[in-house]
């Protein structure tokens, strides 16, 4: 279970660093909607990552 | 008894004693100070504390942001004037660096800065951010990166410590723990993640967006590498409380992502 938390925590980061790399370029396309939207995905699967490894009080 | 200690020490070893004031002397006052520039440069190259160096990097940092600014058709005629003081006050600071530092700092930091940013603002017309280039940007910052580096204060190395013997009873010491594996390729995507966002925003033409593209980049490269290095190290590590992992915390950041990555999917679906 542990293992598999630790590779998801992982995918998440990768996940989060190809959404932000496509909302960076789609901002220089003018695709207003399409960055935001990524960023924030990019934004929420950063934060999942890390509640997943480290909780918050969960020492 | 010191001074009998000294006394002694001279005494037994007058080349080692001669040499240790001469470390501690700083080696710009080791250039004769009778004799031309030229031999002063000479002394100084000699000594360490070349100002090559700071010209270099003065002469690039010039060349690729200061000069296609100054010296282009769309820039006023006095702004290749000032560019050009400039970079003579650039170049005439780091020579004086070693006989009167004060005034090669005040000519070749703040004189230069000073005449740099009047070529700017007379040059204002060719900095549009359509005509800037990302190879010339990227050059000059590292070249600006540089000039601040070059004019640092050098440290002067005082005479050194007498080493302890080691003790051969001694233990070695061990480190309290290791990497995860795959620790070092997870921070190094991280990174690579963070600089691949740098070099994208300098791809943005818009001159709206543009601003907003480098906020952003270096927003999310700053997260992804904080991000990265703490996967790459807590991986592995189970939590003193308790083996459980799955908190609330993460459940709701879990949730809150799906919500998102659905709602993507329906609008895109939505307008098809």
């Amino acid at each position: 279970m542990s293992r598999a938390i630790d590779a998801f925590a992982v995918l998440l980061l990768f996940a989060a660093a190809s959404a932000f790399g496509f909302g960076v370029h789609a901002l220089g396309q003018r695709d207003d909607f399409k960055a935001v939207y990524l960023l924030v995905i990019g934004g929420l699967s950063l934060r999942a990552s890390t509640e997943l490894l480290r909780p918050r009080g969960g020492g | 008894m010191a001074d009998d200690r000294e006394q002694r020490a001279s005494e037994t070893d007058p080349e080692e004693a001669l040499a240790e004031p001469l470390k501690a002397v700083p080696a710009r006052a080791l250039a004769p100070q009778h004799e031309g520039p030229v031999a002063r440069l000479v002394a100084e190259i000699r000594a360490g504390d070349s100002p090559g160096q700071t010209l270099l990097a003065t002469f690039v940092a010039w060349s690729a942001t200061v000069a296609p600014a100054a010296l282009s058709r769309s820039a006023a005629r006095p702004a290749a004037f000032v560019a050009v003081v400039g970079l003579v006050a650039g170049l005439a600071g780091p020579l004086f660096r070693g006989s009167r530092p004060t005034l090669a700092r005040h000519v070749g930091i703040t004189a230069f800065l000073a005449l740099t940013t009047g070529a700017w603002l007379l040059g204002s017309p060719a900095l549009t951010p359509a005509r800037l280039d990302p190879l010339r940007a990227s050059v000059g910052a590292i070249a600006w990166g540089a000039f601040a580096l070059s004019w640092r204060e050098r440290w002067e190395t005082g005479p050194s410590k007498h080493e302890v013997p080691k003790d051969p009873d001694a233990p070695l010491l061990q480190a309290r723990s290791t990497l995860p594996r795959g620790a070092i390729p997870i921070a190094t995507v991280g990174i690579l993640s963070g600089l691949v966002y740098l070099v994208l925003a300098w791809h943005v033409r818009d001159g709206d967006r543009a601003l907003a593209a480098q906020a952003v980049a270096v927003a999310c490269a700053v997260a992804i590498s904080v991000v990265a290095a703490m996967v790459a190290v807590e991986r592995g590590r189970r939590s003193s409380r308790s083996s459980r992992r799955m908190t609330p915390a993460a459940g709701k950041a879990l949730l809150m992502l799906v919500v998102f990555v659905v709602a993507g999917v329906a609008v895109v679906l939505m307008r098809r």
